[in-house]
């Protein structure tokens, strides 16, 4: 079983490597160990989104039962999205899981993710506090994608709203990402922002 | 058997990394007609769904061992009814004829791609360059120390060891020597601070629970890695330290902004009983004493949480610099629209002897409704006041205990009536 996962991961590195996407740089996918078990996948945030501009890097873990279960993947780098968790960088993706066929391969996942980022799916939310932000608040929402973008995944839209917050709440002894991930919880209030965390 | 080869072959590829993955694997890349989309080698002991799809039938059958669907179309698919061997694929692939990645080398067999990774394993040009030296050379056991020859045999090498006992020593004893010197050298590199961790670190080795000393180089590791903890430890203490003046900062503005709150507080709830502490008397009467305009005010006061406002005026009688003169004057508040003009009620002073109780000089006043004094205050505080120009005698306040430890106290209670 281990074989044929080595393998097929072998085959799909190389059949990556030549794609069209890893070419024109909006994915990238390289090794972490030797054993071919565990990869480091790497996707551009999609233009029109508040995730352009972002680099956006993601934990591959290969099962030894892959291709017939699902690799485990999650974001390591941290973002605002309603399908992904904030804290953990989990995925709710439904070819993560249940949905997941042999015949999918490590690319066709990047993009699918790719493709998650363009449209989130919040009635399937994996963070429901950015979910309800999704729904109720689509501007305090992506303003908040934004800026996460341009703090964690080295976008280039600096949001000034966001960052004198923070700051503000730098000024008052909280650690950075408590205050922004605060801040972002709370809809930028910040009075409710440090209720929270004083209290 | 053949696929127990095959297995065999491949993980002896694994290991060999990306180099081997180029060389071999990769150049057995099948066509994708031949590919199977799980594994996605060729075709072994190819089966074809009803859905059209091929797949190796191992493949299918670990599959479908967890799904019931097909791993392109999820259409549904039972192993019993929806798949079937697929011969004729079977048959194209074996006829394909493919060249050993290693006919560069010189081999010449062509197998199927079935084969491939079999004849791999076995190939004969498949060697690492080194191992193809036929002749066998044992190296003296003393080549570490430096001893360069090398024997045919055991007994040969047994023999030398039993001669050469001397120049062995004498290479020992360079060796030793050399090691020492380094040594020396590495430590006189450190710096005292490093030594002083060194001595640290050594310091269980006395108790006889480890019978050698770490080598150098796990040392200068590990004090490394104490130093770097060092760093990110004083790091971490001077971001608490940041924290820290931080939060005291806001709780000394919290604690000041409740005093403030606190008098505030005072005076809108006393009723129109203030008590009027004068800290610093001697320096304020002093002042005063210089420039009789100086007069002191007190905070504005309330008779009732949203009643009439009034201060109170000590100052030296113009008339009289003998006297202290003690006004009460009323203020502007935001419910002045409110009131009942003019003010009417009852005014009671006390200028209260610290020492002698009995000896508080009391007055009483009633207002009159005639004197601008008690109209609605037009400006921040009423210019006029009402009071005594003559209140009391200022040696009398000086001597006779009504300063004690530089505070004077004047008690006012105002009542409207």
């Amino acid at each position: 079983m281990a074989n044929i996962a080595a393998k097929r991961i072998k085959r799909e590195f190389k059949e990556i490597m030549k794609s069209e996407e890893v070419i024109g740089g909006s994915i990238k996918l390289g090794l972490v160990n030797e054993n071919w078990t565990e990869l480091k996948g790497e996707i551009a945030g999609p233009v029109d989104t508040p995730y352009e501009g972002g680099t956006f890097l993601l934990e591959i873990k290969v099962p030894e039962t892959y291709p017939f279960n699902p690799p485990k993947i999650r974001f390591l780098t941290k973002i605002w999205h309603p399908n992904v968790s904030s804290v953990t960088g989990a995925i709710c993706l439904d070819i993560l899981k249940d949905q997941w066929a042999a015949a999918l391969t490590l690319r066709t996942v990047l993009l699918s993710l790719q493709a998650l980022l363009s449209a989130g799916e919040p009635n399937d939310p994996q963070d429901a506090v950015v979910a309800k932000q999704f729904r109720e608040n689509p501007r305090l929402f992506t303003m908040t994608a934004r800026h996460w973008t341009n703090v964690y995944a080295g976008g280039p839209n600096i949001v000034h709203e966001c960052n004198s917050k923070v700051q503000r709440m730098l000024d008052m002894g909280i650690d950075e990402h408590q205050a922004r991930v605060a801040l972002s919880s709370y809809d930028w209030d910040l009075e409710r922002a440090t209720e929270q965390l004083f209290g | 058997m053949d696929r127990n080869r095959a297995k065999d072959a491949s993980e002896g590829i694994a290991p060999m990394g990306i180099t081997a993955l180029n060389e071999t694997v990769l150049s057995n890349q099948p066509e994708s007609r031949y590919e199977c989309p799980v594994c996605l080698n060729w075709l072994r002991d190819p089966v074809i769904t009803t859905c059209g799809h091929k797949f190796c039938k191992s493949c299918i059958t670990s599959w479908l061992q967890n799904s019931g669907h097909c791993p392109i179309d999820n259409i549904n698919l039972s192993m019993k009814v929806d798949i079937f061997p697929d011969n004729y694929t079977k048959r194209e692939i074996q006829e394909q004829r493919m060249n050993c990645p290693f006919s560069a080398k010189g081999c010449t067999v062509k197998v199927t791609p079935l084969d491939l990774d079999a004849h791999i394993a076995v190939c004969e040009y498949n060697q690492p360059e080194t191992s193809s030296q036929p002749e066998i050379h044992i190296p003296c056991s003393f080549k570490p120390a430096g001893c360069k020859e090398t024997f045919d045999s055991q007994d040969e090498m047994n023999q030398h060891l039993n001669n050469d006992t001397q120049s062995h020593m004498n290479l020992l004893m360079n060796a030793y020597s050399e090691m020492k010197i380094n040594n020396d050298m590495s430590n006189a590199n450190m710096d005292t601070k490093e030594q002083e961790a060194m001595a640290l670190w050594d310091a269980p080795d006395k108790d006889g629970n480890q019978t050698s000393s770490p080598p150098l180089n796990n040392t200068s590791a590990l004090i490394r890695a104490l130093y770097e903890r060092v760093v990110v430890l004083e790091q971490r203490n001077r971001e608490q330290d940041i924290v820290i003046a931080n939060i005291s900062k806001q709780l000394s503005a919290f604690a000041v902004a409740k005093m403030k709150q606190n008098n505030e507080m005072l005076l809108r709830y006393c009723m129109g009983n203030y008590v009027w502490r004068i800290d610093n008397f001697k320096t304020r009467l002093d002042a005063m004493l210089k420039d009789h305009y100086k007069m002191l005010y007190s905070p504005g006061f309330y008779t009732s949480p949203n009643g009439y406002r009034f201060c109170v005026r000590l100052n030296i009688s113009p008339q009289n610099t003998h006297f202290f003169a003690l006004h009460v004057h009323l203020m502007k508040t935001e419910n002045d629209d409110c009131l009942e003009w003019p003010f009417n009620g009852r005014i009671s002073f006390v200028l209260v002897n610290q020492v002698y109780p009995e000896l508080s000089q009391r007055d009483t006043m009633m207002s009159n409704t005639n004197l601008k004094a008690f109209s609605k205050p037009a400006t921040e505080i009423c210019v006029r006041g009402f009071g005594y120009t003559e209140y009391a005698v200022l040696g009398d306040v000086i001597r006779n205990g009504f300063v004690k430890d530089d505070v004077l106290i004047i008690r006012v209670n105002i009542k409207c009536v």
